[in-house]
């Protein structure tokens, strides 16, 4: 209670005081983040030093919607702090990684269906013909070894 | 551990070795596995350790941020270790280099695409020296039993526990002449000879391929090469001179 009676004392004594005494009006500072960034360039700077003046008596003492717009200006999701992805885009990435992976899947597919027949040595009879004759050639005499797959 | 003196279905390692060369890699593969094994240990220690008790550990300090001792100990123990592998990393090299008291000297010519051996130390009947040529064995003309891209239709024939020199060359673009049984890689280079020698340790067959990307069929230009015992490499030779 006390604290508050001095601080108007001081601004009432003070420059600052006089230029920035009244809140700036709701209609003005309101719902601030659904029009800042449609906002001209000059109407912004106007704002920014509009509020940068009400700020300069104590921070308690600001309306709502004045603190709301203050904070908007400088962190809200606006400029460089704009979010990376909007809604929209995450199932656009999402849905457009499918189609690829389908269309790699029809190709891969395709491919299969008309590719040529497998080589002659492709099965289990020449396997074992390469063993007998490897063995005879002494190939992996240490541990034994096999071609069947 | 699949060890293996051609490839096979999912191999993995080193071919059986054939020459002390490849007995060499064996070894010094060994070696330095068991130092990557080492300091695959002390770092994924140090990894968990920081991770797991992030505040309280023994290499993190939050307000760390300049420390001689361990700058000293993180630039010495690689160079240490670098060292203790490339010792024998260099003696092994070098010993492979060497080619002293070649008995047989066979001259290497890689050709798009295929290679040709020449016997240079022999001639036949006319005067000439033994020269054939080597190419692979197309899949229409495979008998049962035959390993698809790596048989081919003549094979350098070798004797056993010969010391044996190949030159190798090429003629128009380069290839490489490689048999991973007896540690031999070495490029075959148009205008240059290059030696490398072997000593084959027992009798088989070893297969390599063209190891220097040189056209549209690289891959169609295996080397098979067949150690036999001296009496066979003989009558080998008396047949191919007649
Ligand atoms: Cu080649």
């Amino acid at each position: 209670m006390l604290r508050q009676t001095f601080a108007r004392s001081i601004r009432f004594n003070s420059t600052v005081a006089k230029t920035a005494p009244r809140a700036l009006s709701n209609a003005y500072v309101n719902q601030l983040e659904a029009r800042w960034e449609t906002l001209p360039q000059a109407d912004q700077s106007a704002l920014i030093n509009d509020l940068k003046e009400r700020m300069k008596i104590s921070w308690g003492e600001l309306t709502p919607a004045e603190k709301k717009a203050a904070y908007y200006i400088s962190y809200g999701e606006w400029g460089p702090r704009a979010p990376l992805y909007s809604p929209g885009d995450k199932s656009k990435v999402f849905w457009g990684t499918m189609i690829g992976m389908f269309a790699g899947l029809v190709i891969f597919v395709g491919l299969k269906t008309f590719a040529g027949s497998k080589s002659v040595t492709m099965n289990r009879e020449w396997h074992e013909k390469s063993d007998e004759y490897l063995k005879s050639q002494n190939a992996n005499p240490f541990t034994g070894y096999s071609q069947v797959q | 551990m699949t060890w293996l003196d051609v490839p096979a279905p999912w191999a993995m390692r080193l071919q059986d070795a054939a020459s002390p060369n490849q007995e060499g890699i064996h070894e010094l593969y060994d070696h330095i596995m068991f130092y990557l094994a080492l300091v695959l240990g002390l770092v994924s220690y140090m990894t968990i350790v920081i991770v797991k008790d992030f505040t309280k550990n023994k290499f993190a300090h939050k307000q760390l941020r300049h420390g001689q001792t361990l700058e000293i100990i993180w630039t010495m123990f690689p160079a240490l270790i670098l060292l203790l592998m490339s010792f024998p990393s260099f003696i092994l090299l070098y010993l492979s280099d060497e080619v002293l008291t070649p008995a047989l000297t066979v001259k290497i010519v890689g050709l798009q695409w295929y290679w040709k051996y020449e016997y240079s130390d022999f001639v036949n009947k006319t005067g000439e020296t033994l020269e054939y040529e080597s190419y692979i064995m197309p899949d229409d003309m495979l008998e049962e039993g035959n390993t698809r891209l790596l048989d081919t239709d003549t094979s350098i024939v070798l004797p056993v526990d010969t010391h044996v020199r190949f030159i190798v060359t090429a003629n128009d673009v380069m290839h490489s002449f490689a048999v991973p049984s007896l540690g031999i890689k070495i490029d075959a280079t148009p205008g240059r000879l290059n030696q490398v020698s072997t000593l084959m340790e027992r009798t088989g067959v070893f297969y390599g391929q063209c190891s220097e990307l040189c056209g549209v069929n690289h891959a169609l230009m295996p080397m098979k090469m067949q150690c036999v015992t001296m009496e066979d490499f003989l009558t080998y030779l008396s047949e191919l001179s007649e």
